[in-house]
């Protein structure tokens, strides 16, 4: 069973590292956020698999804690990123009503 | 019946893992932000479901596949829920998609459905004289007509125009 939890996570390291790349390259900043909850999906999947390849089950708890956290730290982005974008439009037609 | 369990789970999880590395490989691939995210919702459902469901047939009778099953819950219910923000946040700020239908023509353009209000707000302040209780007026009556051509706009759209396509680029 070794070997395929050891294949299950080189698989899952290489789209993360994929994921990292995207989010350095990507054009917009929606590109950017979706490579950081891409990676943030990965991660709790490869602490899942890293729990019974290396046998501490503790792991798992971990795995859930950042699965909670990336969820709280994606809408926080895109809470901000969205209200940014309101915020210039009202202030582009307060500027067009002078 | 150990080994029907091992190779259960061993298909599952190879399986799983080849979905993930599809799904990375979209994400570097794919030709724009909305494909992307299509890439990137297959690796958090087909991938994750498959790696959790053979990590879970791998636990036994302990915590450990109940641990697992919390986890598969909560990605299944959060990752939807992020990705339709994501596609909000980025359709709100103007993102569009560069796909082309079979004739080559491109899609029609999709209206966000807060921006709808807005064409109205503007042709009704036109009609009337008090222009910003009229503005008020129509944006309470949401259920207006999408935007119908950018020429019958007045000048003051002209006059925020730029300012908004500057506000784009940045961000």
């Amino acid at each position: 069973m070794e070997w395929v939890y050891f294949g299950t996570s080189i698989a899952i390291l290489v789209t993360m590292v994929l994921a990292v790349a995207r989010g350095l390259i990507g054009p917009t900043i929606f590109d950017r956020v979706l490579a950081v909850n891409m990676f943030g999906t990965k991660t709790v999947l490869f602490l899942a698999v890293i729990a019974f390849l290396s046998g501490r089950p503790d792991f798992l708890d971990l795995a859930l804690a950042y699965a909670l956290i990336n969820f709280i730290g994606v809408f926080a982005v895109l809470l901000f990123f969205q209200s940014r974008g309101v915020r210039r439009e009202a202030e582009a037609e307060r500027e067009a009503d002078k | 019946m150990n080994l029907l369990i091992d190779i259960a789970s061993a298909v599952l999880l190879l399986t799983g893992g080849f979905f993930v590395f599809v799904g990375g490989f979209g994400v570097m691939r794919m030709p724009e932000f909305f494909t992307r995210m299509h890439a990137a919702s297959l690796t958090d459902t087909g991938g994750a479901a498959l790696i959790l469901l053979g990590l879970m047939l791998q636990g036994g009778f302990t915590l450990v596949p109940l641990k697992l099953a919390a986890i598969f819950l909560f990605l299944f219910l959060t990752s939807p829920t992020a990705s339709y923000a994501l596609a909000n946040a980025a359709l709100l700020s103007g993102v569009r998609t560069a796909c082309r239908n079979e004739t080559g023509s491109p899609l029609p353009e999709n209206q966000p459905h807060t921006a709808t209000s807005k064409p109205a707000a503007v042709s009704s302040a036109k009609a009337s004289a008090g222009k910003t209780a009229a503005a008020k007026v129509s944006r309470k009556a949401a259920p207006a007509k999408p935007a119908k051509t950018v020429a019958k706009k007045p000048v003051k759209t002209a006059a925020r125009k730029p300012a908004k396509k500057t506000a784009r680029k940045k961000s």
